[in-house]
């Protein structure tokens, strides 16, 4: 397809933004659907539609790692190496998938039939090991038993999940796009009790308009339109003790209350769906099964700071996400519960997704802006404040998906009945979500109140009646928890207290085969892969750590090794712009301090102790 | 920002700092240095490099100085263990992908590019060779900090060294990924030539696609050179030139824009130009032609000794008896024999003089001066509007603007930082109008484009005015107290309806009533024009002015009329009085009072009787009524294309002429003195927006050139006149402060820092960057009728029009020389082929250029773009090849295009 082919589509795209450089991600995602890669003749063209200079076109291309450059296969096979994929096996699927294919990662097949890359966390570690074949996730793709070494020739043996074998992975993999796939969706283990966000995750399909509605659906945003002023809502928001459910805890009614009521400029709400925090799925979850919680949540909050705009900033590996999301958007629209005049009320609210493309630093709120403005994901300095200055200088209410599928609850049954889910601090309940060696992975919805130790007992405990060794509780970023530390509440505040953060609630478990030396090399590989290099502590910190932790793990590790790697950390905590560094830093001291020993042990001896290695390293 | 001040101690030291500034900037201001690496005072806090860390009592943990903001009881610790040792540590880290062995070595001082190394530091990464040595912020934050070792192994980067680019090399292996040079190509330049590339550990600053610098949009302002902090981005030339002894602040002596510069001098030369952040003029932003235009300067070819004309050629002399020539020579004529020419390119006290000598020692008026960008005479309108012909508000108001209204000027090329002005109003959501037969960079980003017969400007004006009337939107309240005469225009207006200005010009005339309906709904709207397409007539100035007066935007902040001068001190030369009809101040030399306030300063030979501006004087030339002529400038190039200039000087009984180099005009000279350039002289400039700045010498003049202002007092002592002893160039100067009264509070002491804009009628009057908000200098504004343009550019013949040079060395490089750029229908139609060489044949001669097929030029048109004289060597008028670049007196030539021979 030629480019001018695509001009009356960019066009329409364009419209959707408040200024042209917005439509940067759109465009050359459109370039690459149409195409299969951005070519430099399409930055020029993309430049051009939107009105800028080719560097600033070049700037995206290269930040973002979902953009190809050069022509690649007909099929892309994205195997996640993430720790939480790792610990499962996934360095093992990776041998086989190279032995199988021929290519190394990176790679494509010599009759251009498949591409293969290894990505950081595609957030979908409840079926880890696992890996995107073009728009589509497959896992556990735990193909015959993952110890020994490669198979010899022939077709490999089938596992036994229903997530699908390696083999029909890699069969798929090799098939035309569009052909039957021969792997089954999958099916992990996914709450469906509610209270207050599973209720409606039963459907695979997701919940359709009807479904929502006849289960009390938009009931929330009708009385709020009609009978709340926007200071009540926020009021009951804040008595329901909401806390932002993206990581950082901030009380969302206070959040809201920050914007500024008096402004000549129009103010607006984005959803942070740029879910990437290994070990994390469950927004995934409430876009693909219970959107219109969202877009009722989004209703009440646009209403609540006065916005008619609103944007939902989802990753770019999340297709599906953003096709139910869309499928929603359209049901509510056609409804009347988007758009001009909602219900009557004479609320305007326009909902625009825009995808990401691959660089989990979009996550960060100010990075999310200027990344959906168009640049690359730098963050911001601070203040001034998204809700001062955020989305093109406006006023901005940034908020994770879990956070407003919250909201329509707590007007349905009152701020008091979610506060008392929770503790005394934090209202409600979470989706937590649990992967690596546990039996069951999946989406847990409990209180927030729950504890480190019934989670993980209710995900079937440790596999094969392993002992546990520790836990991440909150999503890579978060301090290790020892297995005696895990009597402790998974509210915000408790484990603050207990030295760790509640985080994203993404919780990856590790049994004692766990070598802790592996677990920290892809740690730290993730954050040196999505270090936005902006400041120089993270920018040359994360690299650092990474090829210090990989000299180790190589054998050529020194006991010097161990302080210089805490040194660094300690240099890069708190001294950015944003708290990626932290995030960086917490991980290598956390996994060196509580265990040292261990680290010792494998520099002296030059390879793991633990003999049955579960995070596989590369040999 | 809020003027409040806050009390705040800075180590100890109390400061009192506006509310709203960062702690690095009142640390600054109060003298205490806070080390820095990605902070620049002209850009946006980045708050990245973590250098300028601080501890304070309101803030919790070791804040970044650079992006954190005074307080009220602060107590700012900027040096404790705690904030060193997260400096060294954080520096150690970015200095891993930076060569450091020299950067930690106590011996560094001791060092030669060829010692043996006991560190065994390469030679290639010692400090030594790198071009950024001595003048390196990594070093000095280096030093400070005290870090003496990189407890990391050196990472070498192995980037290919980048040096295809004219004025700029890079070497991305020094880089430290600051962002300083990628912020300011964003932020001051808006041209985002360079950015960064890839991310995290792997981010490195480049061009899009490593291509070259001119392919990704670059200009070639050269501030990420003089922005970045260490050896990445260096300027080719002078890379290797060292640290600079001197830095001397002075005028940009280019376009009218004036901007500040500092001369670097090194040994007593000039090593290269930086700029100075801290002066107001040119708000931190630079061109290409400041930065890298002063190679000239010290050029071989320049004029050195001064030359007499004996037995037929010049032979070199000593100034004493050169000066007894010209003496003798101007004794010769009667008075009216003689004409003065001044120059936009040399300082007031120069033109000052020169028309001094003609009205006090020669008693005429017969005083002119060439600005072939614009004439003056172009600006009759202005002074017939307002009393003064001169921009009517300050460089600021452009970005201020809601609405700019450009008219024939390519306004980014010609006068880039000005053009940025504009850029950064539309930025801030100023809607932008342009009116211009060409495709100027401008008109892309325009809302409002209107691309217009060469010559019917006028009519496009007139008829939006006629709108604007017709449809009641004209500003009644502003025109009724500041205006007067509205009928003059309104009963011009007539002819003008949007019909017949839409078939004279080809501006569809819905577009022309969408822009009536812009100005009066936008407002501040300022008027940017050029009369370097229309040549000498006022026509335009009189419709712009018209146009202005009419939606009220004149005399607001944010709006008013610009003039695009051409040269470096157009605004002078007419302030000075080198015009023939107007005293020192713009007054005419018909009023009585001004008369005999000359009279009695310079006595009673000073005629009260306008004398010939130059076209009458070339007629007089030819009619064998002027038979002598002194001419004056600093490296002008004189447009000639008809050849009627050179035709006449030819006649002169007897030229002298002051100039830099000898080219071809001067070579008529009987006695040809060398001058100084503006890097060689004190003196002071008037820049378009009225700002007198000071002009200082940084080194010696070359061989025995000499300022002008000298040069002309030794003359009229020469020829016996009193008066005309000055101790230095500050004493003209006073002498101008007594005589003209918008320069009256002005000495050189109060032009130390940004200069003063006029009026600045006494000493302790601040200037004036908006001076017609309460009145006119006339009264009140005053309407001129307008008149039908009898000729504009009709699509059946050819016409060629001439974009402005820019005097600078590089621009073959960059790709402008000689282009003929044609709209592909003619092409099509002439069967001409993009690349191909091609004759241009008017009636002058014959041009060879290479076609340029592209979108710029108008149906009908071909843009004719011949940069710089000594690059040019085919023009108009083959006779002498030389710098005829521009077209003065009519721009416009009907030409027939032919395939070039070969």
């Amino acid at each position: 397809m030629k480019l001018s082919d695509l001009e009356g589509e960019a066009g329409e795209i364009l419209e959707r933004y408040e200024h042209p450089k917005a439509g940067m991600l759109p465009l050359l995602w459109l370039v690459q659907e149409n195409r299969g890669y951005v070519s430099q003749e399409a930055e020029a063209w993309v430049g051009r539609i939107l009105g800028v200079a080719r560097s600033q076109v070049r700037e995206a291309v290269s930040f973002y790692n979902m953009f190809h450059t050069r022509p690649v296969g007909r099929r892309e096979l994205r195997l996640c190496t993430s720790l939480p994929c790792m610990l499962r096996g996934a360095g093992k699927v990776l041998e086989r998938i190279e032995e199988r294919l021929k290519i190394r990662p990176g790679e494509t097949t010599p009759g251009q039939e498949v591409t293969l890359t290894e990505v950081e966390c595609l957030c979908a570690c409840e079926m880890s090991p696992m890996a995107q074949l073009d728009q589509r996730f497959i896992g556990p793709l735990e193909g015959g038993p993952l110890e020994g070494g490669p198979l010899e020739g022939g077709p490999l043996e089938g596992g036994t999940l229903e997530g699908g074998t390696l083999d029909a992975v890699i069969l798929d993999a090799l098939t035309e796009p569009g052909s039957p796939e021969s792997a089954p969706e999958p099916e992990p283990y996914i709450s469906t009790d509610g209270p207050v966000l599973s209720r409606r995750f039963r459907d695979p399909d997701g919940t359709w308009m009807d479904g929502y509605l006849a289960d009390d659906g938009y009931v929330a945003a009708k009385q709020a339109l009609t009978s709340m002023t926007p200071e009540q809502v926020i009021d009951e928001v804040l008595s329901a003790n909401l806390r932002g459910l993206g990581g950082a805890g901030f009380p969302t009614g206070r959040k809201w209350a920050f914007v500024p009521k008096e402004t000549s400029k129009p103010k607006y709400l984005v959803v942070n769906a740029d879910e990437g925090e290994p070990g994390t799925f469950k927004d995934r979850y409430i876009m693909e099964r219970d959107p219109h919680a969202l877009l009722e949540g989004m209703i009440i909050a646009a209403y609540a700071i006065g916005s008619h705009k609103a944007y939902v900033y989802i990753r770019g590996e999340y297709f599906r996400s953003a096709q139910r999301l869309q499928r929603a958007i359209d049901e509510a629209q056609a409804q009347g519960w988007l758009g001009k005049n909602i219900q009557g009320t004479g609320f305007d609210l326009d909902v625009v997704i825009h995808r990401g493309a691959g660089a989990y630093i979009c996550g960060e709120e100010t990075a999310l802006l200027t990344s959906l403005e168009g640049g690359k994901g730098f963050p911001r300095l601070k203040p001034p404040f998204p809700a001062i200055s955020g989305l093109f200088g406006c006023p901005t209410i940034v908020n994770n998906v879990e956070t407003l599928a919250c909201v329509p609850f707590i007007l349905n049954q009152g701020a008091e009945r979610f506060a008392e889910l929770g503790t005394e601090s934090q209202g409600g309940t979470r989706l937590f979500c649990v992967c690596g060696h546990v039996v069951r992975p999946g989406v847990y919805e409990a209180s927030v109140g729950v504890t480190l130790r019934e989670l993980i007992e209710g995900a079937g405990g440790i596999r094969d009646g392993n002992e546990l060794k520790a836990v991440i509780p909150g999503g890579i970023s978060a301090k290790i928890l020892t297995a005696g530390e895990i009597d402790v509440a998974m509210d915000f505040d408790s484990l603050t207290a207990a030295g760790s953060m509640a985080g994203s609630g993404g919780v990856i478990v590790m049994d004692e085969t766990t070598c802790m030396v592996e677990a920290l090399e892809s740690a730290a590989r993730f954050f040196a892969d999505e270090s936005c290099g902006q400041c120089s502590p993270c920018r040359e910190g994360t690299g650092w750590v990474h090829r210090i932790v990989r000299r180790i793990i190589d054998g050529r590790g020194r006991l010097q090794d161990l302080d210089d790697l805490l040194a660094i950390a300690g240099d890069m905590e708190g001294n950015t712009i944003c708290v990626f560094a932290d995030a960086a830093a917490w991980p290598v001291q956390s996994y060196i301090t509580k265990f040292r020993h261990e680290f010792e042990e494998y520099i002296r001896s030059g390879r793991s102790g633990k003999k049955k290695g579960a995070v596989a390293c590369q040999t | 920002m809020t003027t409040d001040k806050v009390r705040l101690t800075i180590d100890g030291v109390e400061i009192e700092a506006p509310s709203g500034q960062t702690v690095i900037e009142a640390a600054r201001q109060a003298g205490i240095y806070i080390p820095y690496l990605c902070w620049h005072p002209i850009l946006k806090p980045y708050g990245a490099c973590r250098m300028c860390v601080v501890q304070t009592n309101k803030t919790p943990g070791l804040p970044a100085s650079c992006h954190t903001t005074v307080m009220d009881e602060m107590e700012v610790i900027t040096t404790s263990d705690d904030i060193e040792e997260v400096r060294r540590d954080i520096l150690a880290l970015t200095l891993v992908n930076h060569p450091h062995g020299c950067l930690t070595c106590w011996r560094i001082e001791h060092c030669g590019p060829t010692d043996v190394c006991l560190r065994n530091v390469t030679v290639t990464d010692r400090c030594v060779v790198c071009p950024q040595n001595e003048r390196c912020e990594l070093q000095d934050v280096t030093y400070y900090v005290k870090l003496n070792e990189v407890p990391l192994p050196y990472k070498y980067r192995n980037i290919p060294l980048e040096t295809r680019n004219p004025f700029i090399d890079h070497d991305m292996n020094l880089c430290i990924v600051c962002g300083k040079c990628v912020r300011a190509c964003d932020e001051l330049e808006g041209a985002n030539a360079i950015t960064f590339e890839e991310r995290g550990n792997d981010t490195i600053v480049g061009t899009a696609l490593k291509g070259t610098l001119a392919d990704s949009g670059c200009t070639f302002c050269g501030l990420c050179v003089d922005v970045c902090p260490v050896g990445a981005i260096t300027e080719k030339d002078s890379k290797w030139a060292g640290r600079a002894d001197e830095f001397v602040t002075t005028a940009c002596a280019h376009c009218s824009v004036g901007c500040s510069l500092d001369l670097n001098v090194k040994n007593g030369k000039l090593i290269r130009v930086t700029h100075n952040y801290e002066a107001s003029p040119g708000l931190g932003q630079e061109c290409v032609q400041g930065k890298f235009g002063y190679k000239w300067i010290s050029s071989d070819q320049r004029l050195t000794k001064p030359m007499v004309r004996r037995d037929g050629a010049l032979q070199e002399t000593s100034w004493d008896e050169a000066i007894q020539t010209v003496a003798d020579g101007l004794s010769r004529f009667r008075p009216d024999e003689i004409a003065l020419v001044g120059s936009p390119k040399v300082a007031n006290e120069d033109n000052f003089l020169l028309q001094k000598l003609g009205r006090a020692v020669l008693g005429v008026s017969n005083i002119d001066f060439i600005d072939p960008l614009c004439p003056p005479s172009a600006l009759a309108g202005l002074d017939e509007a307002f009393g003064a012909t001169a921009a009517t508000g300050s460089l600021t108001d452009l970005r201020e603007a809601r609405l700019v209204f450009v008219v024939d000027s390519d306004l980014t090329f010609e006068h880039p930082v000005a053009g940025l002005q504009v850029k950064e109003a539309v930025r801030r959501g100023a809607h932008l109008v342009v009116l211009d037969p060409r495709d100027t960079e401008l008109g892309l980003q325009a809302s409002e484009k209107m691309v217009c017969r060469p010559g019917a400007e006028v009519a496009v004006l007139g008829a939006i005015a006629r709108a604007i009337v017709d449809e009641g939107l004209a500003d009644d309240e502003y025109i009724g107290s500041r205006c007067e005469q509205l009928h003059a225009l309104r009963d011009s207006l007539g002819p003008f309806t949007l019909e017949a200005a839409e078939s004279l010009s080809g501006v569809p005339a819905a577009q022309m009533t969408q822009v009536a309906r812009l100005l009066a709904a936008h407002k501040p709207g300022v008027f940017v024009f050029s009369p370097s397409l229309t040549g000498e007539s006022p026509a335009l100035s009189v419709a712009v002015a018209d146009l202005a007066l009419l939606t009220g935007n004149v005399g607001r902040p944010g709006s008013g009329v610009f003039p695009m001068l051409g040269e470096n001190n157009s605004q002078g030369a007419a302030d000075m009085g080198c015009r023939p009809a107007m005293f020192p101040g713009g007054v005419p030399v018909t009023s009585a009072g001004a008369w005999l306030r000359f009279r009695e300063a310079w006595g009673d030979r000073v005629p009260n009787t306008p004398g010939l501006g130059l076209p009458e004087t070339l007629a007089a030339i030819n009619a064998g009524k002027i038979k002598a002529m002194v001419l004056l400038g600093e490296n002008q190039v004189l447009p000639d294309p008809d050849g009627e200039l050179a035709e006449a000087l030819g006649k002169l009984e007897f030229l002298v002429v002051h100039e830099v180099f000898l080219r071809d005009l001067a070579s008529h000279a009987h006695v040809a003195l060398p001058a100084t350039t503006f890097a060689e002289r004190d003196g002071t400039y008037t820049s378009f927006e009225r700002r007198v700045q000071r002009v200082r010498r940084a080194v010696e003049p070359m061989g025995e050139a000499r300022p002008a202002w000298q040069v002309v007092c030794e003359i009229a002592r020469k020829m016996g006149a009193e008066k005309f002893d000055y101790a230095g160039a500050s004493e003209v100067f006073d002498e101008i402060a007594r005589l003209v009264p918008a320069y009256g509070g002005m000495s050189y002491r109060r032009l130390e820092a940004d200069g003063l804009q006029w009026p600045c009628p006494d000493a302790e009057h601040p200037g004036t960057g908006s001076p017609y908000s309460q009145r006119f200098p006339r009264g009140r504004g005053r309407f001129r009728p307008l008149s039908w343009p009898d000729s504009a550019g009709r699509p059946d013949t050819l016409i060629a029009l001439a974009s402005v040079a820019r005097e600078i060395m590089g621009v073959k490089e960059l790709g402008y020389q000689n282009l003929a750029e044609l709209n592909a229908a003619d092409a099509r139609r002439l069967d001409v082929a993009d690349g191909e060489r091609i004759n241009l044949v008017s009636a002058m001669g014959t041009l060879v250029a290479n076609a340029r097929v592209n979108g710029r030029a108008p149906e009908g048109t071909v843009l004719v773009t011949m940069p710089q004289y000594n690059m040019v060597t085919d023009v108009w008028n083959q006779k002498t090849p030389g710098p005829l670049v521009m077209f003065t007196r009519a721009k416009r030539y009907p030409v027939r295009i032919e395939k070039a021979a070969g």
